[in-house]
């Protein structure tokens, strides 16, 4: 009873409660620097980790990387690859804050955020709570497809219902 | 076999979202008037803190340095260091000084740094400036003499024996100390 109640509500519920939480966090982190790509530019180059040649680029794909990762990650669409692809970035982002952190380089904000009411001091506590989300992303990562609450898993049992249909249409012919 | 199926799917599907955003971001970047170009043609000016200073220099009036009414002399090995700006320095200075003009956001540069601990003889520093008054001065937009502020870095950059000089320039000349002319002197 309580396995299968947290089956088919339980596990489903957390998913979606995580990917709503997560995939939030990247659309709010990515809006303001979609809008405002300079300002993300500069705070990239202030982390003196990428070639200036690359610094534009950069500015200009992570956040609609961000954007489109976040918004697929709360309809549920490969979600599986979603996860791994905000895992790779929280990466990224750890090793470039760490990096900072180590060459006491005093960068005001970590750049995270691009609104000011969100922006932050770069300390540990950053690398910790980016940690903490890359747990969360593991765990959506983690979650059986069949388990999970989103756009992707209704399409395929919708297809598997219309195709069982067809068969069984065909069949009383 | 499933899981490398499903790892070999997750990739792919990681990848068309990957494709998607750089379509999305290129194409977004072309269409808007705010676009920036895709390579910067010129480095970004990067928030430069201002150098902090861990230690304090000591601070020397001219009576201490000469006891009497008249100009002073320094001692063998005191190397002067003129912190005004290189106009004020060529319009006239302490014969001997050389001139490193204080900045508060650049503070001492390493080869600078560098060219004074290669200077052969130096035993002290005396840094000094125009003479601070806080009422009159333009540098009063520091809280303490631009003199102050170098030879504390100074200090803070492991030299011995540094200190300000208290009156500058304008303590100097009222003691009947002479200057010279000249844009020579760079440490």
């Amino acid at each position: 009873m309580n396995r299968d109640f947290m089956r088919r509500w339980g596990i489903p519920s957390l998913d979606l409660a995580a990917r709503i939480y997560l995939g939030g966090v990247f659309l709010f982190a990515a809006w303001g620097k979609v809008l405002d790509p300079y300002s993300f530019a500069v705070n990239i180059a202030t982390y003196q980790v990428l070639p200036l040649e690359l610094v534009n680029l950069a500015a200009l794909i992570l956040p609609w990387v961000e954007l489109a990762v976040g918004g697929l990650l709360i309809l549920g669409v490969f979600t599986r690859a979603q996860a791994l692809l905000v895992n790779g970035m929280l990466l990224v982002f750890i090793a470039a804050i760490a990096s900072a952190l180590y060459r006491e380089l005093d960068l005001g904000t970590c750049g995270c955020f691009a609104s000011e009411e969100a922006a932050e001091d770069l300390s540990m506590s950053t690398v910790w709570r980016d940690v903490a989300w890359l747990a969360i992303g593991a765990g959506i990562f983690i979650v059986p497809e069949r388990l999970r609450w989103g756009v992707e898993r209704w399409w395929k049992l919708r297809s598997a219902r219309n195709s069982e249909a067809v068969r069984d249409g065909g069949g009383s012919k | 076999m499933r899981w490398r199926h499903d790892m070999k799917r997750d990739s792919l599907a990681a990848g068309w979202t990957l494709l998607l955003a750089t379509l999305l971001a290129l194409g977004f970047n072309q269409l808007r008037s705010e676009g920036i170009p895709l390579v910067a043609k010129e480095p970004y000016p990067i928030f430069v803190p201002c150098p902090e200073t861990m230690e304090e220099a000591a601070k020397v009036s001219l009576a201490d340095l000469a006891g009497s009414s008249k100009a002073p002399s320094f001692p063998a090995g005191t190397l002067l260091i003129d912190a005004r700006l290189p106009e004020r320095f060529s319009d006239g200075h302490i014969e001997g000084a050389v001139n490193l003009p204080y900045d508060e956001l650049s503070g001492v540069g390493e080869e600078e740094a560098a060219r004074i601990r290669a200077r052969p003889g130096v035993t002290s520093i005396l840094v000094y400036c125009d003479g601070w008054e806080e009422e009159t001065d333009p540098a009063k937009r520091y809280d303490h003499p631009p003199s102050e502020h170098l030879a504390d870095e100074l200090k803070s950059l492991g030299f011995e024996n540094v200190s300000s000089m208290q009156g500058g320039l304008k303590a100097w000349l009222e003691r009947g100390g002479t200057t010279v002319k000249g844009p020579e002197g760079t440490p």
